[in-house]
């Protein structure tokens, strides 16, 4: 089983997600935004950071890298995509998953943890967890405040109204369950004093899921 | 530019774009400047928007196909159309 992290210039995290995925099992490899390479692998993951300095809106310029393109392919054809933090921004402007984002609100930088609950445990990224399981995670942007803009299919919800998202969200999948979204950091619990084994149950979800789903 | 002897010759046009969020979305830094201007300065303000300025200097044939290439990147890359909306004028 394979995952592909994308780096675009900017994106943090990536060490963190590398050993989250290595962790439970997949083959990991990373992928820099100018390598024009094919996305032949099971997993792909957005990391967070700031990409492109976050210049104009938060993930606005990647939409015009070639690598974005093959993410959107990769995704529209039903494999499995995950976004974190910027990540998740870059998701919705390629046009992956509905919304937008704005400045947080009450305004700035927000660092630190922060309680979600699992608001839709019948997905192929949250089957590990209970329903309204509720977790402790880290959190860290200045453009997190999610607004929505249509039906969405919501996957987890801040416990508290804490940047301002509509309606306290903190991830969403698309319709078809294949593109997730999340403003938080589950993958900064892989080491030292922060471990958090239910932060970390997302990442065994999904390897569980893709086994079934492929078999090996 | 086109001149009575049929030669085009490109012309710099010049825009302000600005940029808005649209109503329906909550802009809480705009609550805020109006609350103070209005509790704290006595300013009797009865509206006030904030939004991003973007100015364009297009190389065109003519003011038509300038105008197309500023729709063009506003709609492709420099506004938001889900949260934004934004109206173009000469600079």
């Amino acid at each position: 089983m394979k995952a592909i992290v994308v780096r675009y210039p900017g994106s943090g995290d990536v060490d963190d997600l590398v050993l989250a995925f290595k962790n439970v099992g997949f083959n990991v490899e990373v992928m820099n935004f100018w390598e024009n390479k094919e996305l032949k692998c099971d997993l792909v993951v957005i990391p967070g950071g700031a990409s492109y300095g976050d210049y104009l809106r938060p993930g606005a310029l990647s939409v015009f890298d070639d690598i974005s393109k093959k993410v959107k392919d990769f995704a529209e054809s039903g494999g499995v995509v995950l976004g974190i933090g910027n990540g998740f921004q870059i998701l919705v402007e390629n046009g992956l998953l509905p919304g937008g984002f704005l400045p947080n609100y009450p305004s700035g930088y927000v660092c630190g943890y922060v309680e979600v609950t699992v608001e839709n445990n019948k997905t192929l990224f949250t089957s590990d967890y209970e329903e309204c399981e509720s977790l402790l995670v880290p959190i860290s942007c200045k453009f997190g405040r999610y607004v929505k803009t249509s039906d969405v299919k919501v996957i987890f919800r801040f416990k508290e109204d804490l940047i301002g998202s509509d309606e306290r969200i903190a991830g969403v999948c698309n319709k078809k369950g294949n593109v997730l979204g999340i403003i938080f950091h589950p993958e900064r619990m892989m080491k030292g004093f922060i471990q958090g084994e239910k932060a970390l149950k997302i990442f065994e979800s999904i390897y569980r899921n893709l086994k079934k789903k492929t078999g090996e | 530019m086109v001149f009575s002897n049929g030669r085009v010759v490109n012309v710099v046009y010049k825009f302000v774009v600005n940029i808005y969020h649209k109503d329906d979305v909550r802009d809480p830094e705009m609550e805020h400047v109006l609350k103070i201007l209005k509790e704290k300065l006595n300013i009797p303000v009865e509206n006030l928007k904030f939004g991003k300025t973007v100015y364009l200097e297009i190389n065109a044939e003519s003011p038509e196909s300038a105008t197309e290439f500023v729709k063009k990147a506003c709609e492709n890359l420099l506004v938001n159309p889900s949260l934004e909306y934004y109206e173009v004028n000469e600079g």
